[in-house]
């Protein structure tokens, strides 16, 4: 435990120094300020019901890039820097166990990944004051959606520490994270497309729609609606994907 | 040391698959209807769907019922080019979706007794046109329920998205209440879908077609039942037309016809005859269903009392009206009781909350409205097998009016408080069945109301208690309080000047502060 928080201090110290992350914080900024902007001036004109705002502002381009490219980036020099600097045998020989190591690098990056969020909610928040809007929006339908957000990005950097601890070259993991991050986010839907009657069997249906984290987000969690068996469904795939990087960081250890 | 590598990625590679096992397993528990949820955080629970709809979605399975759900959505086409037809595209896209979310739902509650089929005419052509020639749909953007029971010939029903489901505002109707440039283009105020898809599957789930007999011949208005003047009937024949009930005309001369589910006496004027007695008494006494709907009138000679039916099922009416003191918050310094003004004789009401009839009706506060209306009393003692049970009273500001210098009821109220007390304004009785002569016999109900409340004026306030009357008295319980979402659609209102604000503090501000913060960092780490 002290290994983990000794892993996650230092490695959330790493993040909040480096210009990357407030380089990825200033282009998301921009691009959903623009987004967030148009939303409201669309929901003005055309008279939209304003409990959809919230709803729709994780509906937007900005999003797809936090799902889709900063876990990858932010993850993918978790290990493979280590290996590449060669700074690895210095953490491997450390008083600090293997699944230490990948809970405190895993945590810290999902905790940095909560920071950039954090201010999207701030803002919503900014929006229903006087100056601004001067109305009040419906932060259920908000909550959910960020439990549904750190839910995935959770799963998702768990397989970008796994692509991390494979290689020592950071583009590779970041590319084959960045694949697996579409491919979950899309293929289901292809697959159902394609599938043609197999895809209505309701076996086969319950795990295309369990899958399908795109189409949940938005018509589950998006919409303020909890399913739990959604829950299960992204720690048991967190639990999995870290399982996976402890076997792999280990395993290497041997090799 | 290659063999103890090879070993070690072995071992790597087998609890790796006993790890996926797990995790397909706990999704698996966790995806059985008994151990998952929903939550419902959205603005005004609007996802929520009514117990009443999750009950009988649970209920599917044990009765071996399957539900099917086709969708018939028209392809997105170009972009319209003038700004009404592109806003209508907008709200079907958003109906759309709306029905999408909440089938998702049905078969959350459903299970494998619930399917979604989405025919794409994009798609398997040949499925397409196989489905809408067996559901013979002609148009798009429309919803078929069908409904498969054992024993039974499969039934549908074809629901459309902008008729049935949602509730379009055209834009002469309104108000634009944005200072924005704005145009004129119509509005989706409210989401029906619930509503429409749960009544058309609780109605395909009953088979046959009660009927429902009127007997106008005692009443002022013998024609009530297609009158569309205020004190007709006409709204309340539509209403359990759409409920699958059909309504005929009865002459109680040759008794009550063998098909009849409900006999409905609306507005007796004329006491019944010692025959029409007999006859409706008979009815009940063998199993049947009655409705009186006694009300008061100016005219005293109509104001019949319950006269010898009244007897053999234990009840009376009185003859003057009921008012009730009802807070006045427009006239300053008046004294309670609304003296002087007619609105005491609208009476809102107290319902049951442990009868069939009322009690959702009780749970959500639903408000009812009953005009001219009469005192119920019991008689005392209750003749043999007869259950009575109130069903709606006043609030315990009830009185009694008296008539003025000039024979017109008085609007003033009592000043004496022991002539306030709740009064009672609709009861049911439930009568013990004579055997029949195939030796079976069935209990007969009948649901008395003292005053007006389903008129063509009335029915637009009490719709759902009509209709849980008849749904009950024709053994359709599972029809009982059909309600869908509460949506109340709320609009942004944004002047020129709030919009700059936000579009600033968004587009510069924000990302800046980042930036400034960036920089510092970068300041720092270069200094030390």
């Amino acid at each position: 435990m002290n290994g983990t928080l000794v892993t996650l201090k230092k490695e959330l110290f790493s993040y909040c120094c480096s210009p990357v992350s407030y380089l990825i914080a200033v282009l998301f900024y921009l691009v959903r300020g623009f987004e967030v902007a148009s939303i409201i001036a669309y929901f003005a004109n055309y008279q939209i019901d304003q409990d959809l705002l919230p709803t729709s502002c994780h509906n937007l381009t900005s999003t797809q890039f936090m799902v889709i490219l900063v876990p990858a980036i932010l993850t993918m020099r978790c290990f493979a820097e280590e290996r590449r600097t060669g700074s690895i045998e210095t953490l491997m020989t450390a008083p600090v166990r293997d699944h230490g190591v990948v809970l405190g690098k895993w945590l810290a990056a999902v905790t940095f990944y909560a920071l950039l969020w954090l201010p999207t909610v701030l803002l919503l928040w900014a929006l229903t004051l006087s100056p601004f809007l001067d109305t009040d929006l419906a932060f259920g339908p908000v909550f959910a959606s960020y439990l549904g957000m750190f839910l995935l990005s959770s799963m998702l950097m768990a397989f970008g520490c796994f692509a991390s601890s494979l290689t020592d070259n950071l583009m590779l993991a970041a590319i084959v994270a960045v694949l697996f991050n579409l491919c979950l986010l899309f293929l289901p839907r292809l697959v159902r497309a394609n599938l043609g009657v197999l895809a209505e069997q309701y076996y086969v249906a319950q795990l295309l729609d369990k899958f399908d984290v795109s189409t949940n987000f938005a018509q589950w969690f998006a919409r303020g609606l909890i399913d739990t068996s959604q829950i299960w469904f992204f720690a048991g795939g967190t639990a999995f994907f870290l399982f996976l990087t402890v076997q792999s960081f280990g395993a290497r250890r041997v090799a | 040391m290659r063999l103890r590598a090879l070993g070690m990625w072995t071992n790597l590679l087998l609890s790796s698959v006993l790890m996926l096992a797990v995790w397909v397993l706990l999704v698996w528990v966790g995806s059985r209807p008994a151990l998952k949820t929903l939550i419902d955080l959205s603005p005004q629970q609007r996802a929520t769907i009514d117990q009443v709809t999750v009950d009988l979605l649970k209920d599917l399975p044990r009765q071996s019922i399957e539900v099917e759900f086709h969708l018939f959505f028209e392809p997105m086409g170009p972009e319209p080019q003038d700004a009404f037809q592109q806003q209508r595209a907008r709200i079907m896209a958003r109906l759309r979706e709306l029905t999408e979310v909440l089938l998702r739902q049905y078969v959350f509650h459903g299970g494998e007794s619930v399917t979604v089929e989405n025919h794409a005419p994009f798609g398997d052509i040949a499925r397409y046109r196989e489905a809408a020639q067996r559901f013979g749909v002609t148009q798009g953007d429309v919803v078929v329920v069908a409904v498969k029971q054992s024993g039974r010939p499969p039934r549908h029903r074809t629901l459309s998205l902008e008729g049935d489901l949602g509730v379009v505002e055209v834009p002469e109707m309104r108000q634009r209440p944005t200072a924005l440039p704005t145009p004129q283009v119509p509005v989706l105020k409210d989401f029906k879908g619930e509503e429409a898809l749960s009544s058309a599957l609780k109605s395909l789930l009953v088979q046959g077609t009660p009927t429902v007999y009127f007997f106008s011949g005692n009443s002022g208005n013998t024609n009530q039942m297609t009158s569309v003047v205020p004190d007709g009937y006409a709204q309340l024949t539509r209403l359990l037309d759409s409920m699958g009930l059909q309504c005929r005309e009865v002459d109680l001369r040759n008794g009550v016809p063998k098909d009849a589910s409900v006999v409905v006496v609306p507005e007796p004027q004329r006491q019944f005859t010692e025959g029409q007695v007999r006859v409706l008494h008979d009815y009940v006494a063998h199993g049947g269903r009655l409705v009186l709907n006694y009300s008061w009138s100016g005219n005293s000679d109509w104001n019949i009392g319950a006269g010898e039916l009244g007897k053999l099922f234990g009840f009376e009416v009185g003859s003057r009206p009921v008012y009730h003191l009802i807070p006045d918050a427009h006239t300053p310094g008046s004294t309670p009781g609304l003296d002087g003004n007619p609105g005491v004789g609208k009476l809102d009401l107290v319902m049951n909350p442990n009868h069939p009839v009322t009690l959702r009706l009780a749970r959500g506060m639903q408000n009812l409205q009953f005009d001219a209306a009469r005192e119920l009393v019991w008689t005392d003692p209750a003749p043999a097998g007869v259950r009575r049970e109130p069903l709606l009273t006043t609030g315990p500001w009830g009185w009694l009016a008296t008539r003025d210098g000039q024979g017109f009821p008085s609007y003033t109220a009592p000043r004496s408080q022991s002539e306030f007390k709740s009064r009672m304004l609709g009861a049911a009785f439930e009568v013990d069945g004579t055997p029949a002569a195939d030796g079976k016999k069935q209990d007969g109900i009948v649901v008395v109301f003292t005053g007006v409340f389903c008129n063509n004026v009335g029915v637009g306030i009490n719709a759902d208690l009509a209709a849980n009357v008849f749904n009950w008295l024709c053994e359709r319980r599972v029809l009982l309080d059909i309600r869908g979402s509460s949506y109340v659609a709320r609009y942004l209102k944004v002047q020129q000047q709030q919009f700059d604000r936000v579009f600033w503090f968004l587009v510069l501000a924000v990302p800046a502060a980042f930036l400034a913060g960036g920089l510092f960092v970068f300041w720092r780490r270069r200094s030390s």
